[in-house]
């Protein structure tokens, strides 16, 4: 994410200064941003799942998969979350569970971000038949149950995270594109833009760097809770057995836990405390980021 | 209004086109050979001429989508092989036990979700909000699958309120009003999980837009001509705020759609969310791809109910 204090604000080759948007500095939103008790607690919960992921080597007791101890044992000082049907520990599971979902989430929010952004942008700067074409494209794409969608497509070319990851930015670039566009078409008619393409700004450079700083707030905002629904469906996926069987997962272990359910609880408890503590957190940054930026309610 | 429902059903086509250009892409691309795709793994020769010669698999690729376009859209999905019989027909004896659980759970979501919101945006910032609120957050967090694994361990298993899965008790034979009592008990649990989610989400665009309407002079105007709160909230801002709530109801027929998958897989639920997933196993493709259809064009619909809703409730759209 851009922190820089870059502002919007360009030199042209003739050293005419183009007046700057207005946008908020860093420092500002910072501080309302922590001031909110519950985007602050979203940070906490994000942060530390991130940090789970990155270091689940040293964090996680056991190796993932393997049977280290007697099947179905509750939770004891020797395995805090327990051990499932397997003699796996559950523990070790969630922080390798952390990794895949993370992956997931992460890299969708940041390339159907990116994919987003840049046809929204693209669509209604240009305007005519660009944006006429990519705004059917979009209604079009909006239609397709993605869960169904990616079911079908595991089935046809086979499990694993990456038809995954791909099927959901396929799905969810949309939702981005369409609240991106709509604030360009606001944007291209303001002075900043005006004065810039009056002055022989290229577009590019004025969509790179007048339109899309300005359209970054909304663009973060809408793409962190995408993190959260990419999670979602992850789980979902590995839950009726189609995630990848290489890359332990939350689903994965809710799915193995159903069985059991009746004699092991915790097989079932905590791999889905984490998918909602996750998804808690990640929706509360992406509320506290928005509420930072547009401090109006 | 007429000419307002022609369009918006002219732009129907295209659509539904579209999804049928996309299942038939998928078939292509996927490695092997496409007829496996549209027959299966297991058909004998004879069966894989018949649909070579039915989808046209020997002809141009362009011929093929054309014919490949125009089974779908009538319907005829092939036969599912693991069923023995056409897709259509085994998705439409499963479609109404889904159909009464999503039924359901979006009728109580919604009257729920906006009652709430009307209590939490009267009073903003009270204690009741906040409660109201946190609720929201977390329950919008659930995934569904989760929250019918707990629902089944505490109100199933250590509390033996409800039963654990199915539809009906095996053991018995109900009829009548009796069949009506066993099916509702066996409703509860997946009904319940399928709604927290759903009603999260109303809840909290509910009292967001209520506020905001709440602040509109038309709103101040109202008291000041001395309306009675009652009157205020039901006869001018809530007509306003719950526009945008339907939309959203309305826009989320296909994640509801994933919400009865995954709650039917947890119960044992008759429904087609049972049927992907036995679909899945079996790669009974014929049946998967009647199943992405159907649903797609069910988000089709609702999409244009909705708007047509949304047209009837707000004149200005149609004349827009």
């Amino acid at each position: 994410m851009c922190t820089s204090p870059r502002t919007a604000a360009g030199r042209a080759p003739g050293g005419l200064a183009i007046p700057a948007s207005s946008r908020p500095r860093v420092g500002a939103w910072g501080r309302r941003y922590l001031r909110n008790r519950a985007a602050v607690l979203g940070l906490a919960l994000t942060g530390t799942m991130v940090g789970v992921a990155l270091l689940a080597e040293p964090i996680a007791p056991y190796p993932p998969f393997r049977s280290v101890g007697l099947p179905l044992q509750a939770p004891s000082a020797l395995h805090p979350m327990g051990t499932d049907d397997l003699g796996r520990d559950v523990l070790t599971g969630v922080v390798y569970g952390a990794r895949t979902s993370l992956l997931v989430g992460v890299a969708v929010a940041a390339l159907a971000g990116a994919m987003g952004a840049g046809m929204g942008i693209v669509s209604a700067y240009r305007g005519g038949w660009v944006d006429d074409v990519l705004v059917h494209v979009v209604e079009f794409f909006q239609v397709i149950p993605r869960f169904f969608l990616a079911v079908l497509a595991i089935a046809l070319f086979g499990v694993g995270l990456d038809k995954v990851i791909l099927v959901l930015i396929l799905t969810s670039w949309t939702t981005i594109s369409r609240i991106v566009r709509a604030e360009v078409l606001s944007l291209r008619e303001r002075e900043f833009v005006l004065a810039a393409r009056a002055i022989g700004v290229r577009d590019r450079t004025i969509m790179r760097r007048h339109i899309l700083p300005n359209v970054l707030p909304s663009l973060v905002v809408t793409a962190s809770l995408l993190v959260g629904e990419a999670i979602w469906v992850e789980a979902g996926l590995s839950f009726l057995g189609l995630g990848d069987p290489n890359s332990m997962s939350w689903g994965y272990l809710l799915d193995s836990a159903r069985p059991f359910m009746r004699v092991a609880w915790w097989t079932a408890f905590f791999p889905g405390l984490a998918i909602t503590l996750t998804v808690l957190g990640v929706n509360l940054v992406g509320d506290g980021l928005n509420d930072a930026w547009n401090p109006r309610l | 209004m007429t000419r307002y429902l022609v369009r918006r059903l002219l732009q129907i086509v295209p659509k539904l086109v579209g999804i049928g250009v996309v299942s038939f892409s998928l078939i292509h691309l996927a490695p092997g050979d496409p007829i496996v795709a549209l027959a299966g793994e297991y058909g004998d020769a004879a069966y894989y001429a018949f649909m070579r010669a039915k989808f046209g698999l020997d002809r141009p690729l362009g011929e093929q989508l054309l014919i490949y376009l125009g089974n779908v859209l009538r319907g005829d999905w092939g036969i599912s092989y693991t069923h023995g019989r056409p897709v259509a027909q085994v998705i439409l004896s499963r479609l109404p036990a889904t159909l009464l659980l999503m039924a359901t759970a979006l009728a109580l979501s919604s009257t729920l979700g906006v009652a709430l919101g009307m209590w939490a945006a009267r009073r903003p910032h009270s204690g009741s909000d906040l409660a109201i609120r946190v609720l929201c957050l977390v329950g919008y967090a659930l995934p569904v699958f989760w929250s019918a694994q707990m629902l089944i361990l505490l109100l199933a298993l250590q509390v033996p309120l409800f039963p654990v899965q199915g539809m009906t008790t095996a053991r018995y034979r109900y009829q009548g009003l009796e069949y009506v009592w066993d099916v509702a008990r066996h409703m509860v649990l997946p009904v319940a999980a399928m709604t927290l989610h759903q009603l999260a989400l109303i809840t909290r665009l509910t009292r967001t837009n209520l506020l905001e309407t709440l602040a509109a002079d038309f709103v101040r105007t109202a008291y000041a001509k001395g309306l009675s709160e009652w009157r205020v909230l039901h006869g001018h801002a809530l007509r306003n705020a719950l526009l945008p709530v339907i939309t959203v109801i309305g826009g989320r027929v296909g994640f509801m759609f994933t919400g009865a998958v995954l709650t039917e897989t947890v119960f044992a639920w008759p429904g087609i969310g049972r049927l992907l997933v036995s679909a899945t196993l079996n790669r009974d493709f014929p049946l998967l791809m009647g199943l992405f259809t159907l649903v797609s064009a069910a988000v089709l619909v609702s999409n244009l109910v909705t708007d047509l809703v949304y047209a009837w409730l707000d004149p200005r759209i149609r004349y827009g």
